[in-house]
């Protein structure tokens, strides 16, 4: 009998335990941040909802745009690209090439400050420059980058490896950002720990999977942003971000899903902004082993495909057919005439490549649907000429490694985004032969002529010169259908309708400091 | 002797069935089953599957169930009651093969860890400990990246993470039936361990077995849907539930019927299977009814 | 007692090891270039390959292994690949979110299962048994990712009553936690009523009858401590599934936990973390499962022979 009793206690008393350690955790987690569109007059903060946590708040340890997106409140580069694309002196009031494209030599704002009081000086800059060209995450940006050196209080020298004009579009990155040397040598290898810069938002904190908190900078060099306070909240699935920008939960959402866009254009208190992003969506060949080796077979498949459909059904409409090899919001791009759909010439050249009767291939692809989807309606497009695609999807590191590095495939529906404004970007990682393998050029095509060409416009400062080499460069790539291109891909931003200065930035450039409350 | 425990045996049988006859429930769950398996045989009747299932149309895309299209169609405009329909073929194909193959395994180490016991048993079993201390989605899922996705391999990762399960279940109904005297006896008669095994262990161990096997496969149905739900699965244009509702899901808002039917495709199979074996269990263990 | 707790902790230490073998392997066998994921895929060959050679990611497999336990022992674990931080930290931030939902779920799956399996024994034919017993066959056939969808369709999307995903404040928790718990339920719904019926028949009970004892104190004073007994058992065992297991419900409500964290790990390839939030979840569920079987020791005085013996 009185263990009976005993029992019960113990199982009631374990029962009411976890509720109520449950349930008093739940509770901790709680922000009470529920602010509503309405009163949005007397409101001085902004939450910003982005789809995945930031991999570090070190400016050179980052390599993600929502990272960049973040990196860029609270860090400042030495120039800075504007909306419409030219670019602007930022921490760097003006710059001088050399005669032969090798080096930059730029003169440094003088009285700007750092988050903890510092005033930054040349040597600042250099050692933020210098330890970002010795990380491995910016590689994508620095990789002509030799070193910078100081010249004297005022101006600093940055030495190319080779000349390369596309060098300021590389200092716009947020890989560049200007850290104060004396706090990150301080910090050692915990410098995202406590992030010193010279942007308009200081660091507050950073709850990992939730949010990151920052304070405005009073003492920002352009001046006291009106935004207060700005919060960056994660929600890794997009349909629930756009639910809390329309319940007032947020305030900007920042490339929303494709399928909630007519719900939330529809949306009184919610203004959607669309523009073409700096991204290229192609179908790339294997143009050195395999079937498409072929040249008169990768012809045929440029003939299949339907590049409005693709984008219809692939990415609910938010893209721009492209018929360019240089996406269509990048420097030099122009338009370009490539291959359209006709599916009778598709067939010929099919029959003279040698497979009259069709062909079965397979086509790698990532299981993201960024990929998987378009890539699904190019198989059912290719059906129609009696091409037969098997679709193997594999996560990303492996879809990488096989395709990339190893080019072991026939032909991949594939995106690049070009982390700078500038069409060398692409032209050199994926074309020239000097990058063949190791990730970046694949399509592994030997076309005489080509790398001469990409090296020639690389090191053209002249404009009108340098269109000139892109537009033989395109030519040369539909000619041998290298890859086909199929469409820009388009970003978008929607956002509470009483913020002012939000705009929608094809390379992801946002500054919260631009925003305020109407 | 032989002769009179067959005859035995039969007789058992007859009143296993007997006694599964008068569960309503697990009749209604065989039948719904059984219909289940005619329209993955007759698929191809019901439904075309090149003009229905795979040919993207772009004006019938999101459309809501209506006369012709009872289900609705999809993002691609495909018609969704053509490919809950194919679906079928391939849920109960996996479902049952992967059930097979693990059993096949997870029975030989099972027999000759429960036959053989002492230090063999103990090695063994350890063995699968180990594996059971993974998760299984997550064992699944790692197996999966490893060896590349699609249909052969999603079926090799789901019988790895099942095999140390099956082990269990047949070495404990061995072990109940390993220390009864006809063992003892055909021991006596001097019979090999193999035929010992075969003939008359895994016969009389088979009922609880059968039992576990077909929950399994309702278990091995959910999980590949599961799977394919977070993007592991068959490659597309393969009609697959779990990759249904993973693509229909960030329009479900919108698009409700996307994710409404072939999660009730699943349900219904996956509760067939379970209304039958719990039928079956039933009637093999009448104490446990009564 | 301590004797049993230590040979038990012991006992632990080949699976663990086992496990890390096992994963680190199949990790090894997994095509992908860590490399490419970690830095993006812009970056250079050379930034590529300085930094698999800091890793020692060069180096032969049972090298790998050998440095990645021996580190391990001494407490010091590697750096993420996509994160960069100590795999420890990441997995012990984790944690707590998973923990939450492991034990609201298992709260939740057991008040309800458990006095849901006591009333239909003790009713059993009524109408209540009958509805009871068809509502647990639906539970377990219906796959709770998609149990998790219909609640986000329904209570989110159309009523607008709850949060969606995230993990915000206690209102998030709620769809999870029933997504989370309808399997079990209807597992400890149906283990509860037949562990039950089966005391209930016992001989004591028929004599706690005949000595007169009511309805009330034959249930809750002798047939429910027998009848608890498995239940504890498979409460035990949910509860470390439950830990490592509720991956694809993590993945429906996008919730930060463990599951997301090892599901996101084994897409990057990135090893330290896979192989260390496998083998946290295993320690976590190995201990779960030796508490469970001490609680077992203070319900009933018979198992203590047990630890006696041993």
């Amino acid at each position: 009998m009185k263990k009976g009793k005993k029992m019960e206690k113990i199982f009631s008393l374990l029962l009411v335990l976890t509720l109520a350690v449950g349930i008093s955790a739940c509770g901790s987690g709680t922000t009470g941040k529920e602010e509503n569109a309405g009163e949005s007059a007397s409101r001085d903060d902004v939450i910003f909802s982005i789809s995945s946590d930031t991999t570090s708040l070190d400016p050179a340890e980052t390599k993600d745009t929502v990272s960049y997106l973040v990196i860029f409140q609270m860090f400042d580069t030495l120039v800075r690209e504007e909306p419409d694309g030219t670019i602007a002196p930022a921490l760097a009031e003006s710059w001088e090439w050399n005669d032969d494209n090798t080096e930059l030599t730029l003169a440094i704002r003088q009285g700007v400050k750092f988050h903890n009081g510092d005033e930054m000086t040349t040597e600042d800059v250099a050692y933020s420059m210098n330890r970002a060209i010795a990380s491995e995450y910016t590689s994508a940006v620095t990789s002509e980058f030799d070193r910078m050196e100081v010249v004297d209080d005022t101006h600093v020298k940055l030495i190319l490896v080779e000349p390369y004009v596309a060098a300021l579009n590389c200092l716009c990155n947020a890989n560049l950002g200007i850290v104060s040397k004396s706090a990150a040598e301080e910090a050692g290898g915990n410098f995202e720990e406590n992030p010193v810069g010279t942007g308009a938002y200081k660091y507050v904190e950073w709850a990992r999977g939730e949010r990151i908190e920052m304070e405005a900078n009073e003492d920002y060099w352009r001046g006291a942003p009106s935004i207060k306070k700005l919060t960056f909240k994660i929600h890794t699935d997009k349909s629930t971000a756009a639910i809390a920008l329309e319940k007032g939960e947020v305030d900007i959402l920042y490339y929303p899903n494709t399928s909630d866009r007519t719900n939330l254009m529809n949306q009184e208190n919610i203004t959607w902004e669309e523009g073409p992003a700096t991204t290229l969506f192609y179908l790339a060949f294997n143009c050195r082993d395999g079937v498409f080796a072929n040249e008169k077979l990768r012809q045929a498949v440029c003939y299949a495909l339907n590049r409005e459909d693709i984008v219809a059904l692939g990415v609910d409409g938010l893209g721009i057919p492209t018929e360019s090899a240089i996406p269509a919001c990048t420097e030099f791009y122009k338009d370009f005439d490539g291959y359209d759909q006709d599916l009778e010439k598709a067939k010929a050249l099919l029959a003279e490549a040698g497979y009259p009767d069709g062909l079965s291939i397979t086509m790698k692809t990532n299981q993201s649907s960024q990929y998987s989807k378009p890539t699904e309606v190019i198989q059912s497009q290719l059906a129609e000429v009696g091409i037969t695609v098997n679709i193997e999807l594999m996560e990303r590191a492996a879809y990488l490694e096989e395709t990339q590095t190893a080019c072991d495939y026939e032909c991949t529906f594939y995106v690049i985004t070009n982390n700078i404004t500038d069409p060398d970007y692409i032209m050199t990682r994926r074309f020239h032969t000097k990058m063949e393998g190791g990730g970046n050029n694949f399509t592994l095509a030997r076309i005489e002529g080509l790398d001469e060409l990409i090296d020639a416009a690389r090191g053209e400062q002249d404009t009108a010169k340098r269109q000139e080499l892109y537009d033989q460069i395109n030519e040369l790539i539909y000619e041998h259908a290298v890859i086909d291109p199929l469409y820009t891909g388009m970003t978008s931003i929607a956002y509470n309708s009483s913020l002012d200065g939000v705009y929608c930035s094809g390379s992801e450039r946002h500054y919260v400091s631009e925003y305020s409350w109407k | 002797m032989e002769k009179t425990k067959e005859r035995k045996q039969r007789s058992q049988i007859s009143m296993i069935l007997h006694r599964l006859k008068k569960n309503k429930l697990a009749m209604f769950g065989l039948v719904v089953f059984l219909f289940l398996v005619l329209v993955a045989i007759f698929a191809d009747f019901i439904a075309d599957y090149d003009s229905l299932c795979v040919r993207q149309n772009a004006e019938l895309r999101y459309l809501t169930p209506c006369a012709e299209h009872i289900f609705g169609c999809d993002e691609y405009g495909r018609d969704i009651f053509a490919r809950i329909v194919h679906g079928t073929r391939i849920s109960l194909f996996v479902g049952v093969v992967s059930v097979l193959i693990s059993l096949a395994f997870g029975a030989l180490i099972g027999a000759v860890a429960g036959y053989y016991g002492g230090k063999v048993d103990n090695i063994l079993m350890r063995i699968m400990d180990v594996f059971l201390a993974i998760p299984s989605t997550l064992l699944a899922i790692s197996i999966v990246a490893a060896l590349g996705q699609g249909m052969a391999n999603l079926m090799i990762a789901m019988c790895i993470s099942q095999v140390p399960r099956s082990a269990r279940i047949v070495r404990s109904s061995i072990l109940s039936v390993k220390g009864q005297e006809f063992i003892e006896a055909a021991k006596c008669y001097g019979s090999s361990d193999g035929w010992i095994i075969l003939r008359h262990i895994i016969p009389n161990a088979i009922g609880p077995i059968i039992v576990q096997s077909t929950l399994n496969v309702a278990r091995m149905i959910l999980t590949i849907s599961g799977l394919s739900f977070v993007g592991l699965g068959i490659s597309p244009p393969t009609p697959e539930w779990g990759s249904m509702l993973s693509a229909g899901r960030s329009v479900m808002r919108y698009y409700p019927h996307l994710v409404l039917f072939p999660g009730i495709a699943i349900a219904i199979t996956v509760l067939s299977l379970n209304l039958f074996g719990d039928g079956l269990r039933d009637a093999l263990d009448p104490k446990m009814k009564k | 007692m301590i004797k049993y707790i230590l040979k038990r902790l012991l006992m632990m230490i080949p699976v663990i090891l086992g496990i890390s073998f096992i994963i680190f392997a199949i990790m090894d066998l997994t095509p992908g270039d860590p490399a490419a994921s970690a830095l993006g895929e812009g970056s250079s060959v050379e930034a590529r390959e300085r930094w698999r050679e800091e890793r020692g990611l060069n180096d032969p497999f049972f090298v790998r292994y050998g440095r990645f336990i021996l580190d391990a022992l001494r407490g010091e674990f590697p750096d993420s690949y996509s994160t960069n931080e100590p795999v420890n930290e990441e997995v012990l931030y984790r944690f707590p979110t998973t923990l939450k939902l492991a034990l609201l779920g298992t709260a939740l799956s057991v008040v309800v299962g458990v006095s849901v399996g006591i009333i239909s024994a003790v009713k059993q034919y009524s109408i209540i048994d009958s509805v009871s017993m068809i509502t647990a066959m639906l539970l377990t056939s219906i796959p709770a990712f998609w149990m998790g969808l219909m609640l986000i369709l329904l209570f989110s999307l159309k009523l607008n009553w709850l949060p969606a995903t995230g993990i915000d404040n206690w209102k998030s928790y709620i769809l999870p936690m029933i997504a989370v718990a309808i399997n079990t339920m209807a597992s400890l719904i149906r283990l509860t009523r037949s562990s039950m019926l089966e005391v209930i028949r016992a001989d004591y009970i028929r004599t706690a009858k005949a000595k007169g004892a009511t309805q009330k104190q034959v249930i809750f004073k002798h047939a429910l401590r027998n009848a608890l007994l498995p239940v504890i058992t498979q409460i035990g065992i949910n509860f470390g599934i439950q830990l490592g297991g509720a991956i694809i419900i993590e993945q429906v409500f996008a919730i930060p936990g463990l599951g997301t964290l090892m599901i996101n790990s084994v897409r990057l390839k990135d090893t330290p973390m896979v192989m260390m939030s496998i083998t946290f979840v295993a320690i976590a569920a190995g201990l779960v499962n030796l508490v469970v079987d001490l609680l077992y020791t203070l319900i009933d005085p018979r198992t203590k022979s047990t630890f006696v013996k041993n």
